[in-house]
């Protein structure tokens, strides 16, 4: 009995994701089908691993929209330089160059204390611009044999490589969080700033590195995006922010900041793609699936916050 | 001494007027660059061009003021722009067409405004809750109109809307200016503007005092939406078609125009001059980055800039 109590309370997403999976596979059949275990793995990747940097921000109670276009800007510039500089000097590149615009995002939040919502938002438009200036406003396609070489890898004859990579920086950042000073004192930040003021925290240092983590794992990201992509344009991932936020919400990340993992994060990322994944395969239109998924996204935020606020007057 | 008293005063009117002195810059900027600036025709064409915007911003300062943020009135613009030309051509009858794009921006708004009132939200919330709903008003604007772009506005007094003038002045500033007036007396002369602007400077203390918080970001939000609305009827009329993207970034712009012109962001202080202002400044920015031929995508980077500088000197006076 206590194994059942314990499995809906603590484990309610996995479990859900796991049923729905299994009802997926019996409810229609092609759903397990190799083909479609491979579109499922291949299009979680780029917003999976945005997702997981996005998880450290909500950890500091702050939010960041603009990833979706630090997305498109990094891997706009990877794609840009790469038949010039070879594949990992790009790829250092690109993932500095997310750390750059992270901490510029960071640096107005942090120092001078500005709603991160509106900071974002701005950040947004900057790094959208700057990605549709540098490409004359047109896509960058480029078939490189390094990213398609990354692209036919797959374990398992259908999962790809990239996948694994996602898996990887989902365990090592709930080893951070976990089990080191920094993701300790992170959620001390996250969820009481003026305690951790009091402690002797500075937690100016730990607004700014949330955001410099969410810049690395957009810039990653986009990266992932171009191994199946191989193209980048300005406008990618200009809907990553409404993709993801829900999906860091399902797994059990609380936006108030404090409470959550990547791991969490993980199943979020499944379970939400599943549900996806499965309003296709019963052919729903494209705008109703974004119906169904701004639906999703205001009952989750409506949700969360109505729990936050429940004892508050107004 | 009586030198620095006043050099002192005029110090503490250009920090209280940052957006005013802004304006005048920017004016000036325009006479500079171009010799035709001043020219009536040229004075109407900007004054058209920036009725849009202003009307949603509006709508978005009122949001502002409460003490929330609205960023779906760009979706509600483009559903009510599809909604207002679709129902014209259908139906025939253009003022039945704008009730029902009316009846679809108050009811977005209204939606928002129930929300923030479950939730408890402040500016937080509101900015979450209306990412959400912009992607669902976005999505009910292509089901509507499958995805195709609808043309045709036939009557000749919708056409007059955006498109006419009366005695050079045109008829889509005038209602602005109606609006602007109409609501700047609301906010600063009638209890429920009072009501409304101490809702958004501190919550609990207006809870306390008797005022019904939650009914007045209710208000505030339907507001917001049928000034969407209102402005997807001036919109259609000037350019005779709607898309479902057509509202795309008006939020920003909205944002933008309304935060320029020194509407604080954390509610409670600001009003329709500022509106004004704002809207005023930011159609000169696009206005002279068009006339020295600076492209639209870099456009965005430009104003991205203003808007964060805008914010800056925000927090800079709350100091």
């Amino acid at each position: 009995m206590t194994i059942v109590k314990k499995l809906t309370k603590d484990y309610r997403i996995p479990l859900l994701t796991v049923l729905l999976f299994v009802f997926m596979c019996f409810a229609r059949p092609f759903f397990p089908t190799k083909a479609n275990i491979y579109a499922l793995t291949d299009s979680i990747t780029a917003y999976g691993i945005a997702a997981l940097g996005f998880t450290f921000v909500m950890l500091a109670g702050q939010l960041d929209i603009s990833f979706g276009s630090v997305m498109a800007l990094t891997s706009c510039c990877f794609m840009m330089i790469l038949t010039k500089v070879g594949f990992l000097p790009a790829l250092l590149i690109a993932l500095l160059m997310g750390c750059v615009c992270g901490a510029v995002t960071g640096f107005f939040v942090a120092s001078f204390r500005l709603s991160p919502f509106i900071v974002s938002m701005t950040m947004q438009l900057i790094y959208k611009g700057i990605a549709l200036t540098i490409t004359k406003s047109t896509p960058v396609s480029l078939a490189y044999p390094a990213l398609t070489a990354i692209n036919n890898c797959r374990l398992f004859g259908t999962v790809p490589v990239v996948f694994f990579l996602f898996l990887l920086v989902a365990l090592a950042a709930e080893f951070v969080l976990r089990r080191t000073q920094y993701g300790r004192n992170l959620m001390i930040v996250g969820g009481n700033i003026s305690a951790a003021d009091n402690l002797g925290l500075r937690t100016r240092y730990y607004l700014w590195s949330v955001f410099i983590i969410q810049g690395f794992c957009a810039a990653l990201g986009g990266i992932a995006m171009m191994t199946r992509m191989f193209s980048a344009s300005g406008n990618l991932a200009i809907d990553g922010p409404l993709n993801i936020i829900p999906m860091v919400i399902v797994g059990g990340t609380a936006m108030a900041g404090g409470r959550g993992g990547t791991i969490k994060t993980l199943w979020g990322v499944l379970l939400m793609n599943i549900i996806y994944n499965a309003m296709s395969m019963y052919s729903i239109q494209a705008s109703i699936q974004q119906l169904v998924k701004g639906l999703i996204l205001l009952i989750i935020i409506v949700s969360d916050k109505y729990m936050e606020n429940k004892n508050a007057k107004v | 001494m009586k030198q620095k008293t006043t050099l002192k005063r005029i110090g503490e009117w250009s920090r209280d007027n940052t957006n005013l002195i802004l304006l005048i810059v920017m004016v000036l900027v325009g006479a500079l660059m171009s010799s035709n600036f001043f020219i009536w025709s040229n004075l109407m064409n900007l004054l058209r061009r920036i009725t849009v915007n202003g009307v949603m911003a509006i709508g978005f300062t009122m949001t502002l003021l409460v003490g929330g943020f609205d960023l779906s009135i760009g979706s509600t613009l483009s559903l009510c722009a599809v909604l207002c030309v679709g129902f014209e051509n259908n139906h025939g009858s253009a003022a039945f067409a704008m009730l029902v794009a009316l009846a679809a921006g108050c009811g977005m708004g209204l939606l928002n405004g129930f929300l923030m009132k479950l939730t408890r939200g402040g500016s937080g919330e509101a900015f979450l809750i209306t990412l959400a709903t912009s992607m669902v008003a976005g999505s009910l604007a292509t089901t509507y109109c499958k995805g195709f772009d609808l043309y045709g506005v036939h009557a000749a007094w919708y056409q007059a809307i955006g498109q006419k003038s009366i005695s050079g002045f045109p008829i889509c500033a005038i209602i602005w200016i109606v609006l602007l007036v109409a609501f700047q007396i609301i906010i600063k002369k009638t209890t429920f503007g009072r009501k409304l602007l101490l809702c958004g400077a501190n919550k609990e203390s207006a809870y306390l005092s008797g005022v019904d918080v939650g009914a007045m970001k209710i208000i505030a939000f339907t507001i917001a939406g049928a000034m969407a609305a209102l402005a997807a009827i001036i919109m259609t009329s000037r350019t005779t078609g709607a898309s479902p993207n057509s509202g795309s970034g008006g939020d920003f712009d909205a944002a933008i125009a309304s935060i320029i012109g020194g509407n604080s962001l954390v509610g409670g202080h600001g009003g329709m001059v500022q509106v004004l202002i704002g809207t005023v400044i930011y159609g000169l920015i696009t206005n002279i980055l068009n006339l020295v031929g600076v492209e639209s995508v870099v456009q965005y980077i430009v104003k991205g800039c203003v808007l964060l500088l805008a914010i800056c000197l925000d927090n800079l006076k709350k100091r």
